[in-house]
């Protein structure tokens, strides 16, 4: 036998301190997680889309480049498919354009028109767009093409979202 | 365009640049091919939806104009062809018949070059990216149709 004996109050202060905290901390931790939930996820920020395309691959010609990615709207998860024209410009920077219409929303192809070459044209309503993406006038289209914000990572392209074409 | 609020919206604001409308026709079965009707079935949805991506300022994508696959061919036909009266009455210049359902070959001539038959290719086990070009090849193709029509008009 032991000298140390424990008495029966004390037995029963250890075992309830000890379950009481194990059930408090069960309850605390969600709580604070939650709290503390926003600081860790900000570092996110802007989401941008890996595209497959490599940058050096990229030359003046634009080239259709399609990206997915997961959109929810309500209790619906969809996978979603864009489009962007993208090439290298002059003075070889990267230019994604939008090939969404800002006429009534057809998707505009490059080079298609026998009548107008190197111009993004539109099948619905004959719109045009010189290969900057600015409308032509006397066509449809009131404002130039959407342009994407994009990110090089490692020699590869990432599209972000489209913004509006800033007024020249 | 869809049949949804916001589309229509839109279609209030510019009646008069869209004048068109497609219309899928989808055939029900539950006898011996209740298989390949679903396979029609899943390859025009994506189908129509990617033409309506395509071509959102122009056209508008209805519900589908779905019937018992077994049903008489006259009575089909002549509903189909109501449909088409209709929105014509509405004032819309074009109406596209699109299916994979080759008993509409048939009464192909009764629809004047308006109905379009495309093969339905099987889509399950396919690998996602190759279905995509798949489907853009297709749409690309049935585009052609769209434009030298309104350039005809033009």
């Amino acid at each position: 036998m032991s000298k140390h004996r424990v008495s029966r109050r004390q037995f029963l202060n250890y075992t309830l301190t000890g379950v009481g905290g194990f059930m408090a901390a069960g309850m605390l931790m969600p709580m604070l997680r939650f709290a503390v939930d926003p600081v860790l996820e900000a570092a996110g920020g802007e989401n941008y889309v890996a595209t497959k395309q490599k940058v050096d691959d990229l030359t003046g010609k634009p080239v259709r480049l399609d990206f997915s990615y997961k959109q929810k709207d309500a209790w619906y998860e969809s996978e979603v498919t864009d489009t962007a024209w993208v090439y290298k410009n002059d003075e070889g920077k990267i230019v994604a354009l939008s090939p969404v219409c800002k006429h009534l929303g057809c998707t505009v192809d490059w080079n298609t028109s026998k009548d107008h070459p190197n111009q993004f044209f539109c099948p619905c309503h004959f719109g045009r767009y010189t290969k900057d993406g600015m409308n032509v006038k006397g066509t449809p289209p009131l404002k130039p093409l959407d342009s994407y914000d994009y990110k090089v990572k490692d020699g590869i392209l990432y599209l972000g979202s489209a913004v509006p074409h800033k007024e020249a | 365009m869809k049949l949804v609020p916001k589309d229509m919206e839109m279609f209030e604001q510019a009646r008069e640049h869209i004048d068109t409308i497609i219309v899928p026709l989808i055939g029900v079965d539950f006898g011996s091919d209740t298989k390949s009707y679903a396979r029609m079935n899943e390859f025009l949805t994506i189908l129509s939806s990617e033409i309506e991506r395509q071509f959102k300022g122009r056209i508008i994508l209805i519900p589908p104009f779905t019937y018992i696959a077994s049903s008489e061919e006259e009575a089909k036909k002549q509903a189909a062809l109501d449909w088409k009266s209709n929105f014509l009455n509405e004032g819309f210049k074009h109406v596209f018949f699109i299916t994979c359902d080759s008993n509409w070959k048939a009464v192909e001539n009764d629809f004047e070059q308006t109905l379009i038959w495309v093969p339905a290719i099987p889509l399950e086990g396919l690998d996602d990216t190759y279905k995509r070009q798949m489907m853009d090849e297709q749409v690309r193709q049935i585009s052609t149709i769209f434009s030298q029509r309104w350039q005809r008009e033009k």
